[in-house]
């Protein structure tokens, strides 16, 4: 029995190279060398979206810095009215994904819109690459916020105290103590907001702002140079493994920091200072949820009977089965990856579980790039197979429904079950294992009826959590879905895209609301003993 | 150098320090001693400025920097501190650790005043090291180096070696307390050990629930002990029953003693009598006969426990080669300096 398990292993592989095959035909596609459009590209749009997505890279990044980092190092250093609500309400805006602010914004500052109509001075205009790194930072800078605050927090009072007692003010300490000691947390988030950035589709594409991500899906379905698509996306990938090895790397890095002790001391702020900082404080709050949910309220409660149409039911549906498909399918491969390195912890394994993970870091675009490329070769095969032994052909049973979308969003998000499995299980101890084995419990049997229970809180979280990013999903569900099958992204984008800015307002608010819960989880979650 | 001056503080109503008084010479080393919870760390953290008093005051070099209506920030006080968990900066090189509170000092003092203290620590090639790459001990003469290089005009070491093993922290003491004496510089102790408070203190105080007992030299501490507490806690020792008889004289189960007793006693009031166990030396030639109720080998000593004919046991300490066996009966001398009585409590 044990033998066999040990023996396949070869399964296991079989299932990681499934998922990894999306990126290595993407991969692949330079094996054919550079494509023959290539110099008619580069002279022409690739300068426009390399600079364009460096562009984004560079402003997003420096502002997700700036908020992310100083707002924890304000939260956890300093006592101010209204820094309890602030330290959790400054995660909110994780909840909106970037094309749903972006849409929002735009109505907000448009001219017939109630900001403008209420104020006497011009309201700027968003539309363009500028516009689209402000809304990016907005909805980003939580990631830095929540790292570098848990880098803080977890930092010893005593480092602080030193710097103290050998006369340093408080810029220095921040400087010279603080921001060094919590560097690897802030680059690890860093890397997380570049990716997202990266990766962006939804909010260039609806301001118009030409980067590789829209660029891929422009040469794709515009031009039809699927070779010349398939390397940019090729090229965008690189980027993307070079910035989650940052972010691994820096994560590592973490370990080597000072023991123990109290979380630092907070001082409390007096004068124009305590009034000065929550409001700056509420900006990003203000900017990247409230002003969103207001703008969205009142466009959606006048369309509030829409909610038992057809239309929308339709789009909740869809969104739902879609969803769900895709987080018991997550769960199902996450369980097998994770169970199998904890029997066997080889190589193959290993490697099986480190494979499947890197889906996180590719682009929607890509992975719908690369999707199609598997899927459609595949539907091919069968049908010419099919039709050679007289069957007639069953069409594009694969790359033309709803499988290619879970398929790809399976991909995408496998990660989330995998780690949250990976630290439940470390979490066990193997003498749970050596007590179950020596009481003559086969391996499978023991996964069952030990590991299994033990693990639902991971479980359901992490079913959860890929519930909700599947359902905030847009690109790889734009391109890959059905002819006539839509979904609450989907369609908010295409409304919106549509100037039907009220219209998409329905199902936007839906994503934020799906949006919020794993935020709400996330804060509560932060741990007690770092209230006041 | 330093005085303290009736300091109180009180957490959610708790007293946590009362009425402290203490001063300390420029030069001198004092020591803070007594039971975990009581107080001496939050003494330390009011010196340095991190806690606020409720009452009292701190006067550093004339000038209070605690109390009054005052509350002089800890970055402003010139206070050094070394605390227990070491907490070198570990992003920092040794030589950047110790130059971190030297930001003010030109570039050539610094590297001269870095290269000083290393030598005198005895790393010296050790700068450009980081702290993860050097034993305990040796990060520990580091964060006093760093303590120290700023020149502070008063230096506050909370528990610094207990991170480190016994026989570490005996060498190490003797070490801080040469380092010290030889920069003059004025430093404060907590510590909970005895050995180590002995080994450095010129002044020792000794807390306990938030009051300082006893604020004297080391030798008076042990042999003048201000309060009861301070007679249990310094040193070991037992307590004989005794009753006034006279003056200056009481009875007890050892014979009549002669020495000074506390004021408010009359004739005929219980008090109970210190005894350490040097005060009692064994002497078979002895007309005072007790029994041996339980030894314990201590190398070059033994230390006996002896069950006076009242019942009343003592400590009783011979040299080793004098072998007594549990259940014999041993003969014993009283040989005391001077009589330390406390009135009975009930």
């Amino acid at each position: 029995m044990t033998e066999a398990v040990r023996r396949r292993s070869w399964l296991l592989l079989l299932l990681a190279l499934l998922m990894a095959a999306p990126v290595l035909v993407v991969l692949a596609s330079w094996l054919a060398g550079p494509a023959p459009s290539w110099a008619h590209l580069a002279s022409t749009v690739l300068p426009g979206y390399v600079g364009h997505s460096l562009f984004l890279a560079l402003f997003t990044g420096a502002g997700t810095l700036l908020i992310g980092v100083g707002s924890a190092w304000l939260v956890t250093s300093y006592r101010f009215p209204g820094r309890r609500i602030l330290q959790w309400t400054l995660l909110l805006p994780m909840a909106c994904p970037a094309y749903l602010i972006a849409y929002t914004w735009t109505g907000l500052l448009a001219s017939e819109g109630w900001l403008q109509q209420a104020l006497p001075v011009p309201l700027p205009d968003v539309r363009h690459a500028t516009g689209a790194g402000l809304m990016l930072v907005l909805v980003l800078y939580p990631y830095v916020y929540l790292l570098s605050r848990a880098a803080f927090v977890n930092q010893s009072a005593i480092a602080l105290e030193v710097a103290r007692t050998l006369g340093a003010g408080p810029w220095r300490r921040f400087y010279r103590v603080a921001l060094p000691l919590a560097r690897p947390a802030i680059i690890a988030g860093l890397a997380l907001v570049l990716m997202e950035t990266l990766a962006d589709y939804g909010t260039v594409a609806y301001f118009g702002v030409p980067t590789l991500s829209t660029g891929i899906y422009r040469t794709w379905f515009g031009l039809g140079d699927r070779l010349a698509a398939a390397q940019m996306a090729a090229t965008l990938l690189i980027m993307m493994a070079t910035l989650l090895w940052v972010e691994r790397r820096a994560r590592a890095g973490q370990r080597i920091s000072l023991e123990g002790g109290r979380t630092p001391a907070s001082t409390r702020l007096r004068g124009w200072h305590a009034l000065l900082v929550p409001l700056l404080l509420a900006l990003p709050v203000v900017g990247g949820f409230v002003l969103p949910v207001i703008q969205l309220l009142y466009w959606a409660v006048p369309r509030m009977e829409q909610v038992m149409a057809p239309g929308y039911l339709g789009l909740l549906i869809n969104s739902v089965l879609i969803a769900g498909l895709t987080a018991a399918a997550a769960l199902a491969f996450g369980l097998l990856l994770v169970f199998a390195r904890r029997l066997f912890d080889d190589r193959a394994r290993q490697l099986a579980s480190r494979v499947a993970a890197f889906g996180y870091a590719v682009p929607g675009t890509v992975l719908a790039v690369g999707a199609v490329m598997v899927l459609g070769t595949l539907d091919q095969g069968i049908n010419q197979l099919t039709a050679s032994i007289g069957l007639g052909t069953p069409g594009l049973v694969f790359s033309g429904t709803l499988f290619a979308v879970v398929f790809a969003c399976t991909v995408r998000f496998l990660t989330i079950p995998v780690q949250g499995l990976e630290a439940g299980m470390q979490s066990l101890s193997w003498h749970l294992d050596e007590g179950a084995r020596s009481l003559g419990m086969t391996p499978v049997r023991m996964l069952r009826r030990i590991h299994l229970p033990l693990l639902r809180v991971p479980l359901a979280t992490s079913a959860l959590l890929v519930f909700v990013d599947t359902l905030k999903e847009l690109p790889a569900t734009l391109v890959l879905r059905p002819f006539d099958t839509n979904t609450l992204a989907v369609r908010a984008f295409e409304l919106a895209s549509d100037e039907r800015l009220a219209d998409a307002a329905l199902p936007a608010l839906t994503i934020l609301l799906a949006g919020l819960v794993p935020v709400l989880l996330l804060t509560r979650s932060m741990s007690p003993k770092e209230r006041d | 150098m330093l005085d303290i001056d009736a300091l109180t503080v009180a957490w959610d109503g708790q007293p946590v320090l009362t009425g402290i008084d203490l001063s300390l010479q420029a030069g001198d080393i004092g020591c803070l001693i007594g039971p975990s919870g009581c107080g001496k760390t939050t003494l330390l953290r009011l010196i340095a400025g991190f806690t606020r008093p409720d009452a009292g005051r701190i006067v550093l070099d004339g000038r209070t920097v605690s109390g009054d209506g005052v509350s002089m920030a800890p970055e402003k006080r010139r206070v050094g501190m070394v605390f227990q968990d070491i907490a070198l900066f570990p992003h920092l090189t040794v030589a950047d650790n110790v130059a971190f509170g030297l930001h003010r000092w030109t570039a050539e003092a610094r590297r001269q005043r870095v290269e000083e203290l290393l030598r005198l620590i005895g790393l010296a090639e050790m700068g450009q090291r980081y702290p993860h790459q050097l034993s305990g001990g040796q990060q520990q003469r580091i964060a006093l180096a760093r303590a120290m290089a700023p020149k502070p005009r008063l230096l506050l070491l909370d528990e610094p070696f207990s991170a480190l093993d016994a026989e570490l922290r005996e060498q190490i003491s003797r070490d801080v307390r040469d380092i010290l004496k030889q920069e003059g510089i004025t430093a404060l102790f907590v510590t909970h050990d005895q050995n180590e408070a002995f080994a450095i203190a010129d002044m020792l105080g000794v807390l306990n629930h938030g009051r300082l007992h006893q604020w004297d030299t080391p030798y008076r501490t042990y042999h003048r002990p201000a309060t009861r507490f301070v007679a249990d806690f310094i040193g070991r020792g037992s307590f004989v029953p005794g009753e006034v008889t006279g003056p200056f004289m009481v009875s007890t189960p050892l014979g009549e003693l002669e020495g000074s007793l506390p004021e408010g006693l009359s004739r005929g009031d219980r008090v109970d009598v210190l005894i350490r166990p040097d005060d009692i030396i064994h002497n078979d030639d002895s007309t005072l006969k007790g029994k041996v109720v339980e030894r314990a080998f201590r190398g070059a000593h033994m230390l006996y426990t002896v069950e006076l004919p009242g019942g009343t046991r003592v400590p009783c300490l011979a040299p080793s080669h004098h072998a007594h066996a549990v259940g014999s009966a041993i003969g014993i001398e009283l040989e005391l300096e001077h009589v330390v009585a406390f009135a009975t409590q009930d």
